[in-house]
C-alpha cells in the first residue's frame, strides 16, 4: 500500500447561505477516489469519471443514504486550478446539504481546506505567480465591474508578463556589463554610457506609467471618495439623502444637525463612490465639533471630488470664511485673500459647486456667482424637490472618470504591495542613473541592476536566478 | 564483497608531523590515493601530504604531471580570483604560475575593483618542471605511473583502488581527478580514436566501475587548437601584446618573477577564412552529429562561432608563446575539430599564419563526467564514504576550477580523517565556495566555468582581499607557512595603519591645500575634512595624498601597488561594500538553518512532488542551499521552515529526570 503524502483538502466553494446551487471543491491525490466512492451515477455502468465532463447522480452519505442529487466534474492535475486532481460537486445550495456532503468527505480522511489554501496550492504547484494568486483574492473582493476587470487582467498574467519584460530588459543590460567584465579580451562593443542611461530611463518610464495606473485605478478598486462640504445648513445632509435615495442623515432646519461626519456608498454608473457628509461650521463650535471639522479638512484633502454645497437662496460670503472655525480677526497684509484660501482648500479640478435650494428664489447678488467667477463649475439643484440631481450625478461621474479613465482589459494595475515594490525599484533606478552619470565602474553598476531585478522578482514571487549567462551566450559571440 | 580490505576502521586522528623515513617505506594502507596528476590532483596531493596524510599520487603518464593540456595560460576573470584564493590558503598554483610565468597582465583595471584579475602566460615545460620538483620533493607523498581500473569498497566505504596490472592498493580515502580521461574519445574531422589527451591513453574501465557503485555519468566535450611551429609564424605582421611592466606576481608571498617576459601577438580571421571553414562543416564531427557530448558555450570552436554568428566578419586570434624558447605557439581563438586539411587551409588565410606548419592538430575530446549533484559539499560522493571527486570529472572546465576543487577536497579529506570540522567556506567568502556550491546544488549539463557573475556577493570577493578572506583560515588549517604568515600579518598591519591615518588626519582648505588641489585638478574643499573623505574623490589616489602629507606617508613603510589598491577600494567604494556585506549577512541567516540529515521531505506539507524530488536528489544541508536549487521557490522554502519549526517542538513528553546515583 503506497502511503499518501500530500494531504487532500475540501471546502464549500460557494458563499455561505442559501442559493440555487452550492459547490464543494476537493483537491489532492485522493480527491477522485474519495468522491467516486460516495457517488451513485444515474447512468449505470460508469466506472471512472471522465475529465471535464459533468456526471449526474446521487451523493451518498453514511449508510448509503442519499444526501442530494448532484453533478460531479473531475479535473485531473496538473492542468487543474490547483495543479492537483480536483473534483467539484455541484449540489443544491442548502447549507444543510452542503454541510452533510462536506462532512462525509472529511470523514474519509480528507482535511478541511484553510482560507485561501486552494490558491496557495496553485501557487506552490507553479500554476500561477504571486500576482495571480493575489488577483484571485482581488476578484473575490471586487465591488465594481471595473475592479473585477482589473483583477481578471491580473489573473490572466498581465502583471507577471509585464514584470517579466522589465526583468528581461534589466538582464540584457546586465549581460552587457558582464560581457565587458568577464570577457575583457573579446573585441565586442561595450554599451555606451548614454545608451545605458537611455535604457534605464526607458524602464523607469514604464514603471511610472504603471504606478500612475495604481493611483488612477484606486478609485475603481476601492471606490472614489466624494466629500460634501459647505456652510452650516446649506443642505448637505439633504443632498446626501437624495443621492442615496433614502433618509440617512438627520435633516432639520436647525443649523448644525450633523456634528461629525457620515459615510455611505453609492454606485454612479458602475463606479463605486464613498459619499461623506461633513459637519458644517458655526462660530460657537464646541470641542466635539472642532474635532469633526479638522477631520473634515483631512477628508477634503484626500477627496477625489468635493461637492461644495451653497445655499443659493440666502446672501452669503465665500464658504471658506464660514468653514474656518476661528477666523483670524485681523488679516495681516500679504496674507492670502479669501478667494486664494478657497482655491487652495477646494481645488477647481476636483470641486463642483452645488447651488442648492433652486426651488426658492435666488438671493441677489446670487451667491454662486462669486464661485463661477473663480472658475468653479456650478450645478443647480433642489435637494428638496430632487430637481437637477441627475445632472449632478452625471457631473460627478464625469469629474471622477476624467481623472481616472475606466480601465481597459489590458491595463496593468498594481495593488498596494506591488506598488510599494515598484516604488523601491524606481528609487534604485534613479540611483543607478546617478552612478552611471558619475562614471562608477561596471561591477558596482551591476550590483544596482541586480538589486532592481531582485525587487521585481519579489513582486512575482520568483526566486532571483542569474539567467544572465543564458542571455550572453544567445546574443553575443564570445570564445577566447 | 568479502575481500579482506584492511582499511575499514573508522578514521583516527593523526597529528601532522614529519616522518623522515616515509620515502623508504610505502605504507600498507595510505591515508589517501589521488587518481590523476593534473591540476586538481597535484594541488590535492600536495595539501594532503603537507597536512600529514600518507598520500599516493597515481598518473597514467608520469611525464605529464602538471601538464597544461589546453592553452598555456593561468588566470583570467574569476579564474585569477580562484588562483589567489588557492594561494591565500597556502596552496600551490599561484606559486607555480609565478615560477613559470612569461607574461603577467592585470585585466579590467578600469572596470571596477572586484573584477580586476590576473592572467599569466605560462612556459609549459617550466611549469611541469616546477610542479614535478615540488611533488617529488614532498614528504609523505608517493608517485607512481599506474592506470586505475576500479575501486575497492566495503560496507558503503571505499577502501582503495585496483590497477590495470591487477594490484590492489589500499587507502582510507580515494580522490578521483581524472580530467578528460574517462572513456576519452578524440575527434579530428570524421576520424576518431580513444585517448585521454592527444598522445595519452584513456581510462577505459574506471567509468564502468563508477556506474557499478551507483554514480550516474554524463558526457561532455571540449576542444583545443592546432599547435604551430613558432618559426613558421610571421609575428612581425601582427600587433604585439606585451605584458604589464613590472609584472605583478600571482602569489601573495611570491619570491618574484624570474623568467624572461615574452609578448603575445594578435591577428584576425577574415571572410576567406570563414568560407574555408564553412566548406569543411560537412566533415565536422560537431555538425554531423558524431560528437554526442555537450560543449561549453563560452568556449566555442571556430566552426561553431562562424555558424552561430554569421554576421561577424572577423574573429581574434591571439598567438601565444608556449614558452620562452618553446618551438611551438598556441593560436588562441581557433579551437577546432575540423579535418586536418581544412585546419591547414584555414590557417593559410590568416595574416601572419599563411606559412604556419601544424605540429599537432586541433581536436575535440569527449569524456565522461559525474553529475555533481551526487556529491556532498565536501566533494565526497553520497554513494560511498571516503570517495571524493575533483576537477573535470565533476563537469567543470579550466585548470583553476580543477585546482580549487583539488584543494577543497584535500582539506575535507584531512578534516574527515583528523575528525575536525569540514572545510566549507561560504559563497560570500570565496569563488571556490561558489564553484562547489553551484556544482553540488545546481549541477551542470555543460562544462562549468567560473564567471564573476556567478557570485552574488562579488564585490566582497576581490583578488586583492583574497588573503584577508582566507589566509587566517589557511593558517589555522596548517597550510600557511611561517614566512607566508609573516608577510600577511605585516600587510594587515600596514593596511590598518594607513586606513587609520586617513581617518584621523584632518586637512584644512589653506594655501598649501589650494596648491595641492590645483596640481591634481580637483576642487578646493569648502571646509576641513579628513584625508579619507578627500580620497573618495575619483580623481585622487593614495600616492597623491602620501606624497603631499608626510604624516600619512609615515603611517606605513609599505605603499605597494597591491596595498594601495586595497586601501583605495575600501575607501572609495565603502558604501557599496557595506551594502553588499549587509546583503551577504542577510543571506547568511538562511545558511544557519540546517536541515537535519534525517529530514524526510515527504513529510513536509505543501511541497509539490517536483520540489520534493529535487530536494531529495540534492539533499541540501541548510535552507540557504535549498533555496539555490533551481525550481525551489521562496514559497517552498517557507514550507520547509514551518516544518522545521514543528520539528523543534518535540512531540514526545519531556525527558524524565536523570536517574538518582546508584546507592552503594
Amino acid at each position: 500500500m503506497t502511503q499518501e503524502y500530500s494531504s487532500t483538502i475540501a471546502a464549500v466553494a460557494t458563499a455561505p447561505g442559501h442559493g440555487a446551487v452550492g459547490i464543494i471543491r476537493v483537491s489532492g491525490s485522493r480527491a477522485n477516489p474519495v468522491v467516486r466512492s460516495c457517488f451513485a451515477p444515474s447512468r449505470p455502468g460508469l466506472q471512472e469519471f471522465c475529465p471535464y465532463r459533468m456526471h449526474h447522480g446521487h451523493f451518498l452519505g453514511p449508510g448509503q443514504r442519499i444526501l442530494d442529487e448532484v453533478l460531479v466534474v473531475f479535473m485531473p492535475g496538473p492542468g487543474s486550478f490547483t495543479g492537483e486532481d480536483v473534483v467539484e460537486i455541484h449540489c443544491h445550495g442548502s447549507p444543510v446539504v452542503l454541510r452533510d456532503i462536506l462532512e462525509s468527505i472529511l470523514a474519509q480522511g480528507v482535511d478541511p481546506a484553510g482560507p485561501g489554501e486552494f490558491t496557495q496550492r496553485a501557487f506552490l504547484n507553479g500554476r500561477m505567480d504571486l500576482t495571480q494568486a493575489e488577483a484571485v483574492a482581488e476578484i473575490i473582493a471586487a465591488t465594481s465591474p471595473a475592479a473585477s476587470l482589473l483583477a481578471q487582467t491580473k489573473l490572466s498574467g498581465a502583471m507577471r508578463t509585464w514584470v517579466k519584460s522589465l526583468r528581461t530588459a534589466l538582464e540584457e543590460l546586465r549581460a552587457h556589463l558582464c560581457l565587458a567584465v568577464d570577457f575583457p579580451e573579446e573585441d565586442i562593443e561595450c554599451l555606451a554610457p548614454e545608451d545605458f542611461l537611455a535604457a534605464v530611463e526607458g524602464i523607469q518610464v514604464q514603471i511610472r506609467a504603471v504606478q500612475e495606473n495604481f493611483r488612477r485605478n484606486r478609485i475603481w478598486n476601492d471606490g472614489a471618495l466624494c466629500v460634501l462640504s459647505g456652510a452650516v445648513n446649506a443642505g448637505k445632509s439633504s443632498l446626501l439623502n437624495l443621492l442615496l435615495g433614502r433618509e440617512r442623515a438627520i435633516v432639520s432646519p436647525a443649523p448644525g444637525t450633523t456634528r461629525d461626519y457620515l459615510e455611505e456608498r453609492v454606485f454612479l454608473q458602475g463606479l463605486g463612490v464613498r459619499l461623506v457628509d461633513t459637519a458644517g461650521v458655526r462660530h460657537d463650535a464646541d470641542d466635539v465639533e472642532r474635532a469633526g471639522l479638522s477631520l473634515a479638512r483631512q477628508l477634503q484633502d484626500e477627496a477625489d471630488a468635493i461637492l461644495l454645497v451653497v445655499d443659493n437662496a440666502a446672501p452669503a460670503a465665500l464658504a471658506v470664511s464660514l468653514d474656518t472655525p476661528s477666523p483670524s480677526p485681523t488679516s495681516s497684509p500679504g496674507a492670502p485673500t479669501q478667494a486664494e484660501q478657497l482655491l487652495e482648500r477646494f481645488p477647481v479640478a476636483k470641486t463642483l459647486v452645488v447651488a442648492n435650494k433652486a426651488d426658492l428664489p435666488a438671493a441677489d447678488p446670487e451667491p454662486v456667482a462669486a464661485y463661477s467667477g473663480l472658475g468653479y463649475p456650478v450645478i443647480r439643484i433642489s435637494a428638496k424637490t430632487g430637481h437637477g440631481v441627475d445632472g449632478l450625478q452625471r457631473a460627478v461621474h464625469a469629474l471622477l472618470t476624467r481623472q481616472a479613465p475606466e480601465p481597459r482589459p489590458d491595463t496593468v494595475s498594481p495593488n498596494l504591495r506591488q506598488s510599494r515594490d515598484l516604488e523601491r525599484a524606481d528609487q534604485e533606478l534613479t540611483a543607478l542613473r546617478a552612478d552611471i552619470f558619475s562614471g562608477l565602474p561596471y561591477d558596482l553598476l551591476g550590483v544596482r541592476l541586480e538589486a532592481v531585478s531582485a525587487i521585481l522578482a519579489e513582486i512575482t514571487g520568483e526566486i532571483t536566478s542569474t539567467d544572465v549567462l543564458e542571455s550572453i551566450f544567445s546574443t553575443f559571440c564570445i570564445g577566447k | 564483497m568479502s575481500q579482506s580490505a584492511p582499511a575499514d576502521d573508522p578514521p583516527s586522528p593523526r597529528p601532522p608531523g614529519r616522518d623522515p623515513d616515509c620515502k623508504a617505506r610505502e605504507p600498507e594502507c595510505f591515508d589517501l590515493i589521488v587518481v590523476g596528476a593534473g591540476h586538481a590532483g597535484c594541488e590535492a596531493a600536495m595539501a594532503a601530504a603537507r597536512l600529514g596524510l600518507t598520500t599516493l599520487l597515481l598518473t597514467i603518464n608520469i611525464d605529464r604531471i602538471g601538464h597544461l593540456s589546453c592553452n598555456p595560460a593561468i588566470g583570467g576573470l574569476a579564474k585569477g580570483h580562484m588562483v589567489k584564493e588557492i594561494d591565500a590558503l597556502g596552496g600551490c598554483m599561484g606559486v607555480w604560475a609565478d615560477q613559470a610565468g612569461i607574461q603577467f597582465r592585470i585585466l579590467n583595471t578600469r572596470k571596477g575593483p572586484a573584477v580586476r584579475a590576473t592572467r599569466v602566460q605560462i612556459d609549459r615545460d617550466a611549469y611541469m618542471r616546477v610542479v614535478q620538483q615540488d611533488v617529488f620533493g614532498q614528504d609523505r607523498l608517493w608517485i607512481r605511473q599506474e592506470m586505475v581500473d576500479g575501486l575497492l569498497d566495503r560496507d558503503g566505504r571505499v577502501t582503495g583502488v585496483r590497477t590495470r596490472l591487477g594490484e590492489e592498493l589500499h587507502a582510507r580515502t580515494v580522490l578521483l581527478t581524472t580530467g578528460t580521461f574517462l572513456r576519452g574519445l578524440i575527434h579530428v574531422g570524421l576520424n576518431h580514436f580513444r585517448g585521454g589527451r592527444l598522445g595519452d591513453p584513456p581510462a577505459a574501465c574506471l567509468s564502468t566501475d563508477l556506474e557499478r557503485i551507483g554514480l550516474e555519468l554524463g558526457r561532455l566535450k571540449t576542444g583545443t587548437v592546432p599547435r604551430l611551429r613558432r618559426d613558421s609564424v610571421a609575428t612581425q605582421a601582427m600587433a604585439p601584446q606585451p605584458g604589464d611592466a613590472p609584472p605583478r606576481p600571482f602569489s601573495f608571498h611570491s619570491p618574484g618573477v624570474n623568467l624572461p617576459q615574452v609578448p603575445c601577438h594578435l591577428t584576425y580571421t577574415n571572410a576567406t577564412t570563414h568560407a574555408v571553414i564553412r566548406s569543411g562543416l560537412d566533415r565536422s564531427p560537431l555538425y554531423t552529429g558524431v560528437i554526442q557530448g555537450t560543449g561549453a558555450r563560452y568556449c566555442p570552436s571556430i566552426e561553431d562561432k562562424i555558424a552561430r554568428f554569421p554576421d561577424k566578419d572577423r574573429h581574434q586570434v591571439f598567438v601565444e608563446p608556449e614558452g620562452v624558447d618553446h618551438p611551438e605557439v598556441y593560436p588562441n581563438g581557433l579551437p577546432t575539430s575540423l579535418p586536418l586539411e581544412i585546419q591547414r587551409a584555414m590557417l593559410g588565410t590568416i595574416p601572419g599564419l599563411e606559412q604556419a606548419q601544424i605540429v599537432r592538430p586541433g581536436y575535440a575530446i569527449e569524456y565522461d563526467f559525474v553529475f555533481p549533484e551526487q556529491l556532498l559539499p565536501t566533494l565526497e560522493t553520497k554513494v560511498r564514504r571516503g570517495l571524493y571527486l575533483a576537477g573535470q570529472i565533476n563537469g567543470t572546465s579550466g585548470y583553476e576550477e580543477a585546482a580549487a576543487q583539488g584543494l577543497w577536497a584535500a582539506l575535507n579529506i584531512v578534516a574527515a580523517l583528523h575528525g575536525t570540522d569540514p572545510f566549507l567556506p561560504g559563497r560570500n567568502q570565496a569563488y571556490m565556495a561558489v564553484l562547489v556550491d553551484d556544482l553540488v546544488t545546481k549541477g551542470t549539463r555543460e562544462p562549468y566555468r567560473m564567471f564573476t557573475s556567478r557570485a552574488e556577493h562579488r564585490l566582497l570577493l576581490r583578488e586583492g582581499n583574497a588573503d584577508q578572506r582566507l589566509t587566517p583560515l589557511g593558517r589555522s588549517l596548517g597550510l600557511v607557512r611561517d614566512d607566508h604568515w609573516g608577510i600577511f600579518t605585516r600587510k594587515q598591519d600596514a593596511l590598518r595603519d594607513i586606513l587609520e591615518g586617513l581617518a584621523v588626519i584632518m586637512v584644512r582648505p589653506d594655501a598649501a591645500m589650494r596648491d595641492f588641489c590645483a596640481t591634481k585638478g580637483t576642487a578646493l574643499p569648502g571646509k576641513a575634512l579628513s584625508l579619507e573623505e578627500l580620497l573618495r574623490r575619483p580623481e585622487l589616489h593614495l600616492t597623491d595624498l602620501a606624497g603631499f602629507w608626510p604624516e600619512l606617508a609615515t603611517m606605513s613603510d609599505n605603499f605597494s601597488a597591491e596595498l594601495t589598491e586595497e586601501v583605495e577600494n575600501r575607501v572609495k567604494y565603502a558604501g557599496y561594500l557595506c551594502r553588499q556585506e549587509e546583503l551577504a549577512n542577510r543571506d547568511q541567516s538562511l545558511e544557519q538553518i540546517t536541515l537535519p540529515e534525517s529530514l524526510d521531505f515527504e513529510q513536509v506539507a505543501g511541497l509539490s512532488s517536483e520540489v520534493r524530488e529535487k530536494l531529495h536528489r540534492v539533499r541540501p544541508l541548510n535552507l540557504g542551499q535549498a533555496g539555490r536549487i533551481s525550481g525551489i521557490t521562496p514559497a517552498a522554502l517557507g514550507c520547509l521552515r514551518i516544518h522545521l519549526r514543528k520539528l523543534e517542538k518535540p512531540p514526545s513528553p519531556p525527558l524524565p529526570n536523570p536517574p538518582p546515583p546508584p546507592a552503594s
